[in-house]
């Protein structure tokens, strides 16, 4: 189909549409259909997903609104932001990570079912753009890899050095060590104790003259038991002087069979980084670093009877 | 509308609250972001409800909020810096919710700059309307917590909130519903700041995903 009969069918459509009036259609079609709901105050979705510029020209259903005078300024606000001025404005991104902000308890928070995850599941991250007088202009989820908006090109963003997932991954991010109770044994059916270290690593890297640091943030703890048992947890687990094997714990597992078992964790790691001393902005994707392997020797008890005192 | 539409709806928000209550019991985040949660966070706003002598009574099918406290701006949100936008931010929200309940829309605009789109279309000039019209909303609270805060020069702020709204019934007369709104799934909205002797919000984007 070329342009030419694209532009006769849109043409006769028009036609149609604008001879319905004079058949005194009750119902004017080219009036957007508005939904009479204005006066419903919040920002549920339903009422900011309005059309309002397009409600505007229609008249209210209520008549005690015709003279109502909204509140916002129309003539100072240009309508599509920055896209359209004369000046070319210059844009810039921060990005950051929700899940850290205050680095409070962020351990549900790589889980939350609102925010769907990437295609290489790492949780998105937030990415905000800004002009060069520091205004907000959008605000998104942000994937590794994901392209700019296309309404946005590269050349209008100011060059700054960013560090992506790739770089992120070339520093010697150490792995999580971990340990159990009992150690390095266990007995069948009995809950082993596990914890992994957390440790927050920080590096130091020199770019084009300008000194970057980098932080990796472990926020997940994917366990392999070496049993074919397998576990993703978002805390790490922590020492337990007085625990037994009686003792079921959120990072302790039960052996079902006797043998020798390799146990080994995968930590994730979040990153960071801040340019010549300025904020700390979130690298998107995660960094996945293996641990030591720890031996665990699975024994089985003999069942006897014995005295109870 | 019609009764079975009605049915329908009610049906919907009996679903919604039974799922919401689910939610509640379970320990992961997927609960409702309620307002215990927030005052573990430092820095939240404590709102003085100013002394009333007759008590505060919730809206109702009968009837919109009575003798609602207007939220009183924390001396936190008074600073020019990352936690008093943060402060301001939770405290706009509360103004937010206050105009749900009286339709009184004052404080908001005393907070907002004219050029800030949604602070007018989704809020106040609908607050306007509703005083005209006489229509109240029962539900429609928004329940929020600060996931972000950042100066992006020595005056502007942009605070990011993580919010869900309650679902809401909307009456222009006693025990009719006019209309209804679901609840609004959770998302985050930026609230664009500066700051000239107080915080101002100049734009609210709201987080955009499926980039």
């Amino acid at each position: 189909m070329n342009t030419r009969s694209v532009y006769l069918v849109i043409t006769v459509g028009a036609l149609l549409f604008n001879s319905i009036p004079a058949y005194g259609n009750p119902a004017d079609p080219l009036k957007i259909a508005c939904d009479h709901n204005d006066d419903q105050v919040g920002l549920g979705k339903n009422h900011v997903d309005h059309l309002y510029d397009k409600c505007k020209s229609t008249e209210p259903d209520d008549n005690r609104l015709q003279n109502f005078e909204t509140w916002s300024d129309e003539d100072e606000q240009p309508r599509n932001n920055n896209d359209n001025v004369v000046r070319k404005p210059k844009y810039h991104i921060r990005d950051f990570d929700e899940c850290l902000f205050g680095n409070e308890n962020h351990s549900n928070c790589y889980v939350n079912p609102d925010v769907a995850p990437c295609p290489d599941g790492s949780l998105p991250l937030t990415r905000q753009i800004y002009t060069d007088d520091q205004l907000l202009v959008r605000q998104y989820r942000y994937c590794p890899g994901d392209p700019l908006p296309n309404d946005l090109p590269e050349d209008l963003f100011v060059e700054e050095i960013r560090i992506d997932l790739k770089k992120f991954r070339s520093f010697p991010i150490k792995g999580s060590e971990i340990q159990s109770a009992p150690n390095k044994f266990s007995l069948r059916n009995g809950h082993t104790h596990f914890w992994a270290s957390e440790n927050t690593q920080e590096f130091n890297s020199n770019l084009s003259g300008s000194n970057v640091r980098i932080k990796a943030i472990p926020i997940q703890w994917n366990w392999n038991y070496g049993d074919g048992a397998t576990r993703n947890l978002s805390f790490p687990g922590e020492a337990m002087p007085s625990h037994t094997l009686h003792d079921e714990t959120a990072t302790s597992h039960s052996y079902s069979e006797t043998g020798k078992f390799g146990v080994r964790v995968t930590t994730l790691y979040r990153g960071e980084f801040s340019v010549d001393g300025g904020p700390w902005q979130a690298i998107p994707g995660q960094a996945a670093v293996p641990s030591n392997t720890l031996p665990i020797d699975v024994w089985r008890t003999k069942k006897e009877l014995i005295a109870n005192d | 509308m019609g009764k079975y539409t009605v049915a329908m709806v009610a049906f919907a928000v009996v679903l919604l609250a039974s799922c919401s209550a689910a939610d509640s019991e379970s320990p992961d985040s997927s609960q409702p972001i309620t307002p215990s949660e927030q005052t573990e966070n430092s820095q939240t706003l404590t709102s003085t409800p100013s002394s009333t002598n007759q008590s505060y009574k919730p809206a109702t099918e009968l009837g919109p909020a009575e003798n609602v406290p207007v939220p009183q701006v924390p001396k936190a949100a008074k600073s020019d810096s990352a936690d008093g936008a943060t402060a301001f931010a939770l405290y706009y929200f509360s103004l937010i919710n206050y105009a749900v309940e009286t339709n009184d829309a004052e404080p908001l605009k005393q907070n907002s700059l004219r050029k800030c789109e949604i602070c007018g279309t989704a809020l106040i000039d609908p607050a306007g309307r509703a005083q005209i019209t006489g229509k109240w909303q029962v539900g429609g609270k928004h329940h929020y917590k600060v996931v972000d805060s950042y100066m992006s020069s020595k005056n502007k702020a942009t605070v990011s909130v993580r919010f869900d709204v309650d679902a809401a019934k909307f009456y222009l007369e006693p025990k009719k519903i006019d209309s209804t709104s679901d609840k609004s799934p959770s998302n985050v909205a930026a609230l664009g700041l500066e700051f000239d002797s107080g915080w101002k919000v100049y734009t609210v984007k709201f987080e955009e995903t499926g980039q």
